[in-house]
C-alpha cells in the first residue's frame, strides 16, 4: 500500500519533471536557433563594419602606394583575434599589403572577388571596396573564424546547462512540495480504505480536505460506506431475529417433545393399564359368570326340591350382583380415565363429612371412629376427591376384626421435601392427608401392588370387595398431580400417605 | 584573295608590335617614377578639399598646371583623362614660363632654381592652388607638397600651415602616409 502510495507522487513528480524538461528543452533550442543566427548575421553586419572602416582607412596608403601605412593598418587587426588573415588588393587587383607577418601570399585568393561576405565552412570571408570619393582604389580581403561562435555557444550551453539542472531541482522541491496537494488527499483515502478493510469497521469516515474532484470522491466513498454500514445493521438485526426465532422454535419443539413424551408415557400406561383391566377383567368377570351358568345347569338337569332350587337361584342372584357390581366399578374406572372436568375449590372437611353421613349405618354398625379436624381445601376434581376419601375411609371400615379406628390428619410438605422423596421437579407446597387405620394391615411388600386393578391380597370370601378401589384412588390422585403410597404391617393396620398440590 | 586579306591584315598586326616596340625607350625617359607621380598628382585631388570659392561655376573645370620642366610627357593627360572632381572635368595646361601662367588649382612646378621657385610661389600667393615640386627644399620654401625618392619609393613632404593658408583641407588620410613640415 505504502509502494503504491509512493507510485502515485511518482507519477506525479514525473508528470511535472517531464513538462518541464520539455518545455525547458524547448526553450534553450528556441533560444539557441535565436542566437545561432542572429550571431551569424552580427558576425557578418561586425566584420563588414570593420572592413569598411580598415578599407576606408587604407585609401591613401594605396594611393601614395605606401605599404608600411597599408601594413600599419592592417595590423591594427591584432585587436580582433578572430580574424585569421587579411590583405589589401591595389587597383589593378595585386596584393599590395598582408596580415598577419610573414603569412604566404598563397593563402589569399588571386584576384579579388566580388564584394560581399561569405561563410565558407567555418569561416566567413569576404572582400570590400577601398574608395575614396568615387575613385575605387583597392579591395580589402577579411577571412574570420567562428571561434568566437562557438566559444559564446559553449558559454550558452553551459548557462543552459545549469538553468536547467538549476530548474530542474527547483522544480522537483517545488513539485515535491504541490504533488501533496493532490496525492495527499488520495493517500489519506487509501489508507481509510485499508483500516477499513483490515478492521471491518464500516463507522470510520474519510476526511474531506478540498472542495474538488477528490472531494467529490472522498464524499461518495463515506456516502458508500454509510450504506455499507446500514446494511450490515440491518443483516446483523435481521440474523439476530432470525436467530431468536430458531431458539423459540427450539423451545417450541422442545416443548412439545417433552408435551409428547408426556403423553407418550401416558398412552404406555394407559395401555399396559388396558392389558391388564382386559386380562383380569376377562379373568374376574368369568368367575361369576362361570358359577351362573354351573348353577343354572344344575337346577335344570337335577330334579330339585324346595329348598335346594332356592339355593341356588340365590347363589346365582348373588353372582349376578357380584358381576354387576364388578361392571359398575369397571366402568367408574374407565369413566376417571376420560375425564376433563374444571378444578375447583373443594374443602375436604365438608367430604369427609358427607362420607361420614353416608356410611352411618355401617360406622355404627361396626362402632367405629373417625377422626378428622383442619383438613385443607384443595383445587380438584370434588366428585373424584369425594371417590378417593369414600374408597379409602371404606377399605378401613370393611378391611377390619374390631372396632375401626380411623384418623384422618394432614399437613403441609414443602417442594424440596417432595423433590427428595419422588426426584420430581415440584413447584410449590404440597398437602399431605394421612388415613391411618387400625385394620388387618398387609405386608409391606405389596405396598405398590395394592394399588393394581384388580390385585386383591385376600380371599374375597373373608372381606369382600372388587379390587379396583385402591387402583381407582391411585388414578384420582395422579389425576391431581399427585402421589400415593402405603405403609403397614400386617395385623396392625395400615396407613395411606396421599400428596396433593396446594 | 581572302589569304591576302589575312596577310595584310598580320601586316599591320606586326608594324603595330614594331611601332610600339620602337616607341617605348623615348616615353621611358619620364616613365616609372614620372608616371607615379602623375598618378599621385591626380590622387591629390582625392584627398585634398578645395573651397567652392575656387571655382566660377559648380561645373567649371579643375586645372592641374605644369609650369617649367614637363616631366610627366602625356602620361598625365592620359590620367586625367575623362576624370571630374566634384563634377568638375579635370584639365591639364602648360605654362612655358611665369607670363603664361594663369589660374589653376594645383600647379606642378618642375623648376630647380631656387629663387624662380621663390617668384612662382610670390605670384600665386593668396591663391587656392596647390603646389608641388620635386625642388630639394620646396616644403621648406614656401611650397606645399614636395615629392622625394625614399628606398626606391615616392614620398611626399607636405607644409600643412601652407596648405591651410592657401584654405586648402588635406585629408588626415594623406597627411598619414605623408611627411609633415611646419
Amino acid at each position: 500500500m505504502k509502494i503504491k502510495g509512493t507510485s502515485i507522487q511518482r507519477k506525479l513528480m514525473r508528470v511535472i519533471l517531464q513538462t518541464c524538461g520539455a518545455v525547458l528543452i524547448l526553450t534553450c533550442t528556441a533560444f539557441f536557433a535565436y542566437e545561432y543566427y542572429s550571431f551569424l548575421r552580427t558576425t557578418r553586419i561586425q566584420l563588414s563594419t570593420l572592413g569598411k572602416v580598415i578599407a576606408s582607412n587604407s585609401t591613401a596608403a594605396l594611393a601614395f602606394d605606401n605599404r608600411e601605412d597599408a601594413s600599419t593598418l592592417l595590423s591594427a587587426l591584432k585587436a580582433e583575434p578572430h580574424i585569421v588573415a587579411a590583405c589589401l588588393y591595389d587597383e589593378a587587383g595585386n596584393v599590395f599589403s598582408t596580415y598577419p607577418e610573414g603569412i604566404s601570399v598563397d593563402v589569399f585568393p588571386q584576384r579579388p572577388g566580388a564584394d560581399g561576405y561569405i561563410y565558407t565552412g567555418t569561416y566567413l570571408e569576404g572582400f570590400e571596396p577601398s574608395v575614396e570619393g568615387n575613385k575605387k582604389l583597392g579591395t580589402l580581403y577579411l577571412k574570420s573564424d567562428m571561434e568566437a561562435m562557438y566559444a559564446r555557444f559553449q558559454l550558452y550551453g553551459r548557462i543552459a546547462f545549469l538553468v536547467i539542472v538549476g530548474s530542474f531541482f527547483f522544480a522537483f522541491f517545488l513539485s515535491r512540495r504541490l504533488q501533496k496537494t493532490i496525492s495527499d488527499p488520495i493517500h489519506s483515502l487509501a489508507d481509510t480504505a485499508r483500516s477499513i478493510s483490515e478492521h471491518k469497521d464500516y463507522g470510520v469516515r474519510a476526511t474531506k480536505s478540498n472542495v474538488d474532484e477528490l472531494g467529490l470522491l472522498t464524499d461518495a466513498f463515506n456516502q458508500m460506506l454509510t450504506q455499507i454500514e446500514a446494511q450490515n445493521s440491518a443483516i446483523t438485526a435481521f440474523n439476530q431475529q432470525l436467530e431468536q426465532k430458531v431458539h423459540q422454535r427450539t423451545a417450541q419443539l422442545e416443548q412439545a417433545k417433552d408435551e409428547m413424551e408426556v403423553i407418550n408415557n401416558k398412552l404406555v400406561k394407559s395401555n399396559r393399564d388396558l392389558e391388564q383391566f382386559a386380562y383380569v377383567a376377562s379373568h374376574d368377570l368369568q368367575e361369576p359368570l362361570r358359577k351362573i351358568h354351573t348353577f343354572t345347569e344344575m337346577a335344570e338337569k337335577k330334579a330339585l326340591d324346595q329348598e335346594q332350587q332356592k339355593l341356588y337361584f340365590q347363589k346365582i342372584k348373588s353372582s349376578a350382583k357380584r358381576m354387576s357390581e364388578l361392571i359398575t366399578a369397571v366402568l367408574n374406572y374407565s369413566r376417571l380415565s376420560r375425564t376433563a372436568e374444571e378444578f375447583a375449590d373443594t374443602d375436604l372437611n365438608i367430604v369427609v363429612e358427607n362420607i361420614k353421613t353416608d356410611f352411618e349405618l355401617l360406622i355404627s354398625e361396626k362402632n367405629a371412629t373417625i377422626e378428622n379436624k383442619g383438613l385443607p381445601v384443595i383445587k380438584g376434581i370434588s366428585l373424584q376427591l369425594h371417590q378417593l376419601c369414600l374408597n379409602l375411609i371404606s377399605n378401613a371400615l370393611k378391611f377390619t376384626e374390631q372396632q375401626p379406628v380411623i384418623q384422618i390428619t394432614s399437613r403441609v410438605v414443602s417442594a424440596e421435601d417432595i423433590s427428595r422423596m419422588t426426584g420430581w421437579v415440584a413447584n410449590g407446597n404440597y398437602a399431605e392427608l394421612v388415613f391411618k387405620d387400625n385394620g388387618i394391615g398387609f405386608d409391606q411388600q405389596y405396598a405398590q401392588k395394592i394399588f393394581t386393578i384388580f390385585q386383591r391380597l385376600h380371599d374375597k370370601h373373608s372381606y369382600a370387595g372388587t379390587g379396583i378401589g385402591l387402583a381407582l384412588c391411585k388414578k384420582i390422585v395422579d389425576n391431581h398431580n399427585g402421589f400415593i403410597t402405603a405403609q403397614s404391617e400386617v395385623g396392625k393396620g395400615s396407613a395411606f400417605y396421599i400428596y396433593l398440590p396446594v | 584573295m581572302q589569304n591576302f586579306a589575312v596577310l595584310r591584315k598580320a601586316a599591320a598586326c606586326c608594324s603595330c608590335i614594331l611601332f610600339s616596340v620602337v616607341c617605348l625607350p623615348a616615353q621611358r625617359t619620364t616613365s616609372r617614377e614620372n608616371q607615379v607621380k602623375a598618378v599621385f598628382l591626380f590622387n591629390f585631388t582625392q584627398f585634398i578639399e578645395w573651397p567652392a570659392s575656387a571655382f566660377n561655376s559648380p561645373d567649371a573645370p579643375f586645372i592641374i598646371g605644369v609650369i617649367g620642366n614637363d616631366p610627366f610627357g602625356n602620361y598625365l593627360d592620359e590620367t586625367v583623362a575623362g576624370e571630374k572632381v566634384m563634377n568638375h572635368p579635370l584639365v591639364i595646361q602648360r605654362y612655358k614660363d611665369l607670363g603664361e601662367l594663369q589660374t589653376c588649382h594645383m600647379l606642378f612646378i618642375g623648376q630647380e632654381d631656387p629663387q624662380k621657385i621663390k617668384t612662382i610661389l610670390d605670384v600665386l600667393n593668396r591663391r587656392h592652388t596647390l603646389t608641388v615640386s620635386d625642388y630639394k627644399n620646396f616644403a621648406y620654401s614656401g611650397g606645399m607638397i614636395r615629392f622625394y625618392t625614399q628606398e626606391n619609393k615616392t614620398r611626399l613632404q607636405i607644409n600643412l600651415s601652407i596648405a591651410k593658408a592657401a584654405e586648402l583641407n588635406i585629408s588626415s588620410k594623406l597627411l598619414r602616409v605623408a611627411e609633415i613640415i611646419d
